[in-house]
């Protein structure tokens, strides 16, 4: 269980909007009320070092006051921003192991205000394009999440709302 | 007597009323406001006088001297930051615990609220129209949550299983286990506690702002505050399909949805604002 606390090791929460890297194997990195908005981790497990963000919104276009600041605010921005920090800090891309979740729809089916399917939609276009797949997603639905990523071993989960059991994502990508 | 008028009547604690707000919103209404009057109405609360204060002392507002008298607090702030804080601070109380019958934890309801009070005002000030009163109705339109959440903690799996798995927004799992919904129990609130027709009927109808006759506008701020709340990721709780948006509301503020994630970004900083000026938790 990544959501429960494990002794020894810290949970750091990435608020929406935000963007965090970490190569401390003893830091589990998690956001939560992923509702509409999108969470794009992914870890290095050579270099054992992970990130992820929690995006609001799926393009940054027409806002780059706000992508400079605040890149995690979006898919697009937070897409360039994860994989520029995570090679700074030693990951190598082709290593990078992608894991998503949210883009839920929570609201009525109006397509302006499927907010969540287009983050998701912008995801995997972006993805497509860098010839990237996903190591484990849970996305689209009705229900808000919880997400969680173990730096030390890239184990990946979610957890839905009102739900005390966890969905893996994939197993641990390495031994300790 | 009334199923909500029954459930209010067996609720043990009532939550105190925010008595100040209304009275306020009258003072401010004037064309001649009596700072006096305003400092008479906060003086006598010291969280009020010492939250007043703090903001006015804050780097935001940043000054050389101190304020240190609550009538130089409130003359530097101006009556409507003055009115914002007291609401922010008044509707704290009532909405910060926790409401485990959402599956809401501590602070959630609060930040829920506070942020579909800033969007809600932010639209407000774009569209002309009262911004205090818009921030007031947004605020409170969850405040029949705090009434309801204990007694839907003994049904949490029915709420979560019909919300979740089963799609029904909230509004109706809450009928359909009640009666009647938070919307119309909030509402009753808010009579019982002497708030104007208008705030009353905003809260209650925050839902189908269409129903709220003449005060339907502002129950359509009360809607697309409360939608850009939960489009950020606030007060979810447990209602996974949380929300049936109002076309109507839109057409009523004359909003086009794609003007939503534009209100969003402004929405998110104005309350890293917020959140700094009043600390509240995230």
């Amino acid at each position: 269980m990544l959501s429960t606390s494990r002794a020894g090791y810290e949970q750091r929460v990435i608020p929406v909007s935000g963007l965090l890297t970490c190569d401390n194997p003893k830091v589990i990195l998690c956001s939560h009320t992923i509702g509409m908005g999108v969470v794009l981790a992914a870890c290095d497990p050579v270099a054992r070092i992970a990130g992820l963000f929690h995006a609001l919104l799926p393009e940054s276009q027409g806002q780059p006051g706000h992508a400079k600041q605040k890149p995690g605010m979006f898919v697009d921005s937070g897409f360039e921003a994860l994989e520029f920090t995570l090679k700074n800090g030693g990951a190598v891309p082709a290593r990078l192991r992608y894991y998503a979740a949210g883009g839920a729809q929570v609201m009525g089916a109006s397509s302006q205000l499927n907010i969540g399917g287009r983050n998701t939609d912008t995801l995997k276009k972006l993805l497509a394009a860098r010839g990237f797949t996903l190591a484990g997603a849970h996305l689209g639905g009705h229900t808000c999440r919880s997400f969680y990523l173990a730096v030390e071993t890239g184990e990946a989960s979610v957890q839905l709302s009102g739900q005390l059991n966890e969905i893996p994502l994939c197993p641990p990508l390495m031994t300790t | 007597m009334s199923a909500i008028d029954d459930h209010l009547s067996r609720v043990k604690h009532l939550p105190p009323a925010p008595r100040i707000l209304p009275e306020l919103l009258q003072l401010l209404r004037r064309s001649d406001v009596d700072a006096d009057k305003v400092v008479n109405l906060i003086r006598f609360d010291p969280a009020l006088t010492a939250g007043v204060l703090q903001l006015a002392n804050s780097a935001f507002f940043g000054s050389a001297r101190p304020a240190d008298d609550l009538g130089e607090a409130v003359t530097r702030l101006g009556f409507q930051q003055v009115y914002i804080l007291v609401a922010a601070v008044s509707g704290a109380r009532n909405l910060s615990p926790a409401q485990r019958g959402y599956g809401m934890a501590c602070g959630d309801l609060w930040k829920h609220s506070a942020t579909s009070a800033v969007a809600a005002q932010i639209i407000a000030k774009d569209l002309g129209d009262d911004v205090d009163v818009v921030f007031t109705a947004a605020l409170l339109h969850d405040i029949g949550k705090i009434i309801l959440s204990d007694t839907l903690e003994s049904t949490y799996a029915v709420i979560v299983r019909e919300t979740s798995s089963n799609c029904y927004p909230l509004l109706e799992v809450e009928r359909r286990v009640l009666g009647f919904d938070h919307a119309e129990a909030g509402g009753r609130l808010l009579a019982r506690w002497n708030f104007p027709a208008n705030l009353t009927a905003a809260v209650a109808h925050h839902h189908r702002p269409e129903e709220a006759g003449p005060h339907a506008r502002l129950a359509a701020y009360a809607h697309v505050g409360n939608l850009i709340a939960y489009a950020m990721g606030q007060g979810y709780g447990n209602a996974a399909y949380a929300l049936e948006p109002s076309v109507t509301a839109f057409h009523m503020l004359g909003l086009n949805e794609d003007a939503l994630p534009g209100y969003m970004m402004r929405t998110f900083d104005e309350m890293g604002i917020i959140e700094a000026l009043f600390r509240v938790k995230t």
